[in-house]
């Protein structure tokens, strides 16, 4: 515990790193690689979760949808004003939205309705939308799209307006009247925002139904208890409130990010197996080596300390590169291949401009990942090799 | 059962931890048993170099689990963002029925792996290495709390059920829980506070007339009274809250980390104090064991101190 | 992300009232994961696996009403 740290011992381990080029190398390069696509995976994946934290309080604090044969159904409206009786509820509306499928393109569109163009959306409209027309958005027929859907639009020469396919299998036009600005990209990309009335007639439901309803609670702490009166009311329904929307947030990865975890367990231990083999079969130079050391007066745990040091030396370089190149891929270059992973098939891709964070558990956990398993890996090996007689490896 | 990238991380390295230390484990054994100092046979031969070996791998073990531990202790803040009702460590802890034990038999390893460290540097400074074979009869019985606390982990985390909700630290450590924990609070917190700063007087005391067995045993007794006084009195400074007596809470960024610092100085300070008395040292290592523990537990009681008179400064009352 | 991003991004959640990132949209139960139910996964067929690539990394919600009948929960919440 209170051994000093001997300057020359590190001195010597860096010389006989460099000594063994090719041997190093490959460690350093196959020990960088696995550190390099962990910490990507880790980067993005926190930085998805700090983006959706950061707008979580502004959600929805209840959302009440009906549930029929196991279906998300559409609810009565009516039950908006059963809704509002309830003590300490500020206010409920039903919402519409649903997925538009344009399938010329392959692609799913979230279309969301709102009321008719009130002044409140128009303020809100001004802050977040670009190439806005203010004529257009007088009119019923209009909508505001993000930037995803924009383009996909162009692609199928759909500039001015869009045509949506009716279930009875007629048109209906809608005028793009503006686009989302594009740094709102990860929440906004597949959104077109229209009035309720037109998606009521795009979709073709009734004045009497709704996709879901949204509940507001003057006082947050009342929230559960107006949860469970809605549920009184309404058996059918499934309820999901702001902390629900948390929990859902906090655990997007866990599971999944633990499969990915179990496939680096296989390549780590893959890579234990080969540090393993590569430190224990000694070259007939490394093992005079030793013996000169040791008929020089070093102790065996002289030998040890100096083996640590190596593979202390090396794999935390190896860990520092790893680390540091994946910052410049997931922050600079933007994940490029690896964000396929999270992106899948979807034909509307957003740009992968993810927040910078820099979180200090992400490095520990890798570091705790890499650096003891390698170290492990040397253990026994460098203890054979530290106890070689000095006498039979010179002669 | 949970599994964040965190505890596996934690679960893969226990495994490691737990085939290397098999291997010291029948290392120790045979060492154990057969170690004969004067014997010049090949078999002593080969175990003189097997201590090594085992020497490397238990050193391995604490080097890495101290800042495990930590990394533990930071993944459970984590979990408690799943859990529903845990605001921090302590939630996750009182999860399930294991947490308590598991944090128990932590701390109580690393003291122990500590010690065996020193008992080894100790060891290996004499040519005739007077300890081996206790240092490795202390291992024989450190390696099974050490498996235990692995297994227990293990089921610590596969026994966590996401869904149910767990109990926040407010209601934990408060004066109303029926818990074995709830019991401190029963202690009058003047007496509590004699405690404190008396054990400390002592332990100041046996500094000066070096008395080693007595400042080892005013130690030991020094960890209960001050982790006791910090969950009932310094506690509540730290978080300005007179309800609030979580001991796990201050580790969170929104006390600047300082719970580390509170733990590490108390580690720091009692175990130099308790190596004192139970390792058998030369001269000047004792005086030098004696002015670390002297310092770290002086930092420890001044850094706690200054929280309710920076407080009532502040202030100008007392919680 | 600067104060303005933000509040930019916020203003949009506020106005479109759903949950989720628009980082995959190739399923609804990945896009909307937060007000989908796990049973959406398996609608079609008891025996379908999930085959879109982004449920590789992407789980689903786990909400099933559990949480919202919590008190604790919230209260936990305003404590912070």
């Amino acid at each position: 515990m209170k051994n000093k740290i001997n300057v020359y011992l590190i001195e010597y381990a860096i010389n006989a790193i460099l000594r063994q080029k090719s041997k190093s190398f490959f460690i350093v390069f196959v020990f960088t690689l696995l550190t390099f696509l962990l910490t990507s995976v880790f980067f993005i994946t926190n930085s998805i979760r700090y983006e959706l934290d950061s707008t979580v309080d502004t959600l929805p604090q209840i959302i009440v949808q009906k549930i029929k044969a196991g279906r998300h159904y559409d609810i009565d409206v009516d039950a908006v004003d059963n809704i509002l009786e309830i003590a300490g509820v500020s206010d409920a509306v039903a919402r519409v939205w649903g997925y538009y499928y344009f399938a010329n393109a392959g692609v799913n569109f979230s279309v969301v309705g709102i009321e008719q163009y009130e002044n409140q959306y128009k303020n809100s409209f001004d802050k977040i939308a670009s190439k806005f027309d203010l004529s257009e958005i007088d009119s019923k027929v209009s909508m505001v799209v993000g930037h995803g859907v924009k383009e996909t639009m162009h692609d199928s020469y759909y500039k001015e307006y869009f045509n949506f396919i009716k279930p009875d299998g007629t048109l209906k036009r809608v005028n793009i009247a503006g686009v989302f600005e594009a740094d709102t990209q990860l929440e906004s990309n597949d959104v077109i925002v229209m009035s309720k009335d037109t998606i009521r007639e795009i979709f073709d439901i009734d004045e009497s139904k709704a996709t879901d309803i949204v509940v507001k609670v003057a006082n947050p702490e009342e929230i559960p208890m107006v949860v469970s009166k809605i549920k009184l009311i309404y058996p059918d329904t499934r309820i999901i409130s702001s902390e629900d929307l948390k929990v859902s947030y906090q655990n997007i990865f866990d599971y999944k990010s633990g499969i990915f975890l179990a496939l680096f367990i296989i390549s780590l231990f893959t890579f234990f197996i080969i540090i393993y083999d590569k430190s224990s079969g000694l070259s007939s130079e490394e093992k005079r080596e030793i013996g000169i050391l040791k008929a020089i007066g070093w102790r065996v745990d002289d030998v040890l300390k100096e083996k640590f040091y190596e593979s202390f030396i090396i794999s935390f370089f190896a860990y520092t590169l790893g680390v540091g190149f994946s910052f410049a891929y997931v922050y600079i270059f933007q994940a490029p291949i690896l964000q396929n992973i999270f992106v899948g098939y979807s034909q509307l891709k957003t740009s992968f401009e993810l927040p910078f964070i820099f979180d200090l558990q992400t490095l520990f956990l890798v570091f705790f990942l890499s650096v003891p398993i390698y170290i492990a890996a040397t253990i026994i090996p460098s203890w054979k090799v530290a106890t070689l007689e000095a006498d039979e490896v010179i002669r | 059962m949970i599994l964040t990238p965190e505890v596996l991380a934690i679960l893969i390295l226990n495994a490691i931890f737990a085939f290397f230390g098999i291997i010291a484990f029948v290392l120790s054994v045979r060492i154990f048993l057969a170690w004969d100092l004067n014997s010049v046979s090949q078999s002593q031969y080969i175990l003189e170099k097997q201590s090594f070996l085992t020497a490397t791998i238990i050193k391995y073990i604490f080097v890495i689990k101290v800042p495990l531990f930590l990394f533990f202790i930071f993944t459970l803040d984590k979990i408690s963002n799943v859990l529903t009702g845990a605001m921090c460590a302590a939630g996750v802890v009182d999860a399930t029925v294991y947490g308590t034990y598991l944090f128990m038999l932590k701390i109580l390893n690393i003291y122990i792996f500590a010690y065996w460290l020193v008992l080894h540097n100790e060891d290996i400074k004499h040519e005739n290495q007077p300890y081996t074979k206790i240092k490795f009869g202390i291992f024989i019985v450190a390696f099974f709390l050490f498996i235990s606390e692995l297994i227990l982990e293990g089921i610590m985390f596969s026994s966590i059920d996401i869904d149910k909700m767990v109990s926040c630290c407010g209601t934990l450590y408060s004066s109303s829980a029926t818990s074995a924990i709830s019991s401190i609070f029963a202690i009058d917190t003047d007496v509590l506070l004699y405690v404190f700063y008396g054990n400390f007087a002592f332990i100041i005391l046996f500094y000066f007339l070096k008395q080693k067995y007595l400042f080892a045993i005013s130690n030991l007794v020094f960890i209960i009274s001050s982790i006791v006084s910090l969950i009932v009195f310094f506690g509540t400074y730290i978080y300005e809250l007179p309800t609030h007596h979580c001991p796990f809470c201050f580790l969170q960024s929104d006390y600047y980390y300082v719970g580390y610092l509170i733990y590490a100085l108390l580690f720091i300070g009692t175990f130099y104090g308790l190596v004192t008395g139970f390792v058998k040292n030369s001269k000047e290592n004792i005086i030098k064991n004696y002015k670390i523990s002297m310092l770290f537990n002086f930092l420890y009681v001044i850094l706690l101190s200054l929280y309710p008179i920076v407080f009532y400064i502040k202030n100008g009352v007392w919680l | 992300m600067s104060s303005d991003l933000l509040k930019k991004k916020n203003a949009f959640v506020e106005l479109v009232g759903l949950p989720d990132l628009a980082i995959s949209t190739e399923a609804t139960y990945v896009r909307h994961r937060s007000v989908s139910d796990i049973f959406s996964i398996y609608k079609d067929d008891g025996t379908l696996r999930e085959y879109f690539p982004s449920t590789y990394a992407i789980s689903h919600s786990h909400t099933m009403n559990l949480h919202s009948t919590n008190l604790h929960a919230i209260k936990k919440n305003n404590e912070k």
